[in-house]
């Protein structure tokens, strides 16, 4: 299961949404495990059974504004109660002073406090699109994930088969590279959203030339930095018994993180353009995407056709019925 | 040069998958395939070629092989049809 570190949202965070650290410190590594985040009105207000300590907690002018209501010990005892389920951080947003003894009590229970002056309703859509993205199911995929016409296509095959020639060869052609090598999916909603590692950003590394900034090379316009994910070409070699796909009327499909992608084999062999047939792969998908199938439309003719011959043979056949 | 004559035994006739299978075998071999209905010869290497018999159930196809492994060829094929292309 996916988590992410109090630590490293609060610096992924900080400069954005003016983050401080002002008490908890010892906690700082407790683990995010949830992108929801919680509002604890009622929880200080004593019922602390629906509270997840794995989600961000969040504090706001109404939890304060109660908290200041209290006399100190039925503050202490509900900050204490509260405290006492080891939730992994509390998020106080929208104001600039705390109630005494907060701040001890946080410390000595090791949650960590982040404060911030902004309001609520600008901090807390960014943390949960935030929290989205890093909490969301993931995986690395060996391949080149590359823009065409709008299509995402992941290109896929054994080390060695062309997978960064082609993709070079795409962007020559207009095309953009999203992620070479190493492409990061992540599940966003019902979506594969690709995108590079922050260390291959851009880069393309091709046998004899070696690695490329295709920004500074080719400018901002043959690069994406993420991408739906839609479907997968994979180059394989050539082998005269393997079968093929002839029709096209099947299609194959192969899961990424339990979603299921068209699939498109492409052999690789001398005098077969590479590039070309991925450009139009991804343009068959466009039209499957719009619901139209160019094989099973073919199909449908001859079928139609075949029928037309069967029904002339048995007119033309000898005692046939009349 | 072995020569066939086989009637094709399935309903729907010689449509886009059977087609496929023929092809798909024919490339299996060496030898050059040819096929032929109602005076219509194709190469039977290629699928579009096949397709364009059109040939419906009761057909008869003519299966003509030249080359290496042109009986061997010849047989298969011919079974392939008479099973209704595996279907």
């Amino acid at each position: 299961m996916t988590q992410l570190s109090v630590s490293q949202f609060f610096e992924d965070m900080r400069e954005d949404l003016d983050f401080a650290l002002v008490a908890g410190r010892e906690g700082i590594n407790g683990k995010i495990r949830e992108s929801q985040f919680q509002k604890n009105g009622l929880a200080l207000a004593g019922d602390l059974g629906p509270v997840h300590p794995g989600r961000m907690q969040v504090w706001g002018y109404t939890e304060l504004s109660y908290l200041k209501k209290l006399d100190s010990t039925a503050r202490s005892d509900a900050i204490s109660a509260f405290f006492g389920l080891s939730p992994c951080a509390v998020l106080i947003v929208g104001v600039d002073t705390l109630p005494d003894g907060i701040t001890t009590l946080a410390d000595t229970a090791q949650v960590p406090l982040i404060m911030t002056k902004l309001p609520g309703r600008e901090v807390l859509p960014q943390i949960l699109t935030y929290l989205e993205t890093r909490l969301a199911p993931r995986a690395h995929m060996h391949g080149v994930l590359v823009d065409l016409y709008g299509v995402g296509v992941l290109i896929q095959g054994k080390s060695g088969i062309g997978k960064s020639e082609c993709a070079l060869h795409l962007i020559t052609r207009g095309h953009r590279l999203v992620a070479d090598d190493v492409v990061d999916i992540h599940l966003h909603g019902q979506e594969l959203v690709g995108q590079s590692t922050d260390l291959l950003k851009h880069h393309l590394e091709v046998r004899g030339l070696g690695i490329l900034n295709i920004k500074d090379l080719f400018g901002v316009v043959a690069i994406r930095y993420e991408k739906n994910v839609e479907m997968i070409i994979e180059l394989v070699p050539w082998t005269a018994d393997q079968s093929f796909d002839r029709l096209g009327i099947d299609l194959e499909s192969k899961e990424i993180l339990g979603h299921p992608l068209p699939l498109v084999r492409i052999p690789v062999a001398p005098g077969r353009n590479v590039p070309t047939l991925i450009e139009v792969a991804a343009r068959n998908r466009l039209l499957q995407r719009m619901g139209y199938f160019s094989a099973h439309e073919f199909s449908r003719n001859l079928s139609a056709q075949i029928a037309l011959e069967n029904s002339r043979q048995s007119v033309d056949a000898p005692g046939a019925e009349n | 040069m072995p020569e066939r004559n086989v009637t094709v035994t399935n309903e729907l006739g010689v449509h886009a998958r059977a087609a496929a299978a023929f092809a798909q075998l024919s490339s299996r071999f060496e030898c050059e395939i040819f096929v032929s209905c109602r005076g219509m010869e194709v190469d039977g290497k290629s699928i579009m070629g096949v397709m364009m018999l059109t040939a419906p159930m009761g057909a008869e196809l003519t299966i003509r092989t030249e080359g290496e492994d042109d009986h061997d060829a010849v047989e298969q094929l011919a079974a392939l049809v008479e099973n209704s292309f595996g279907e």
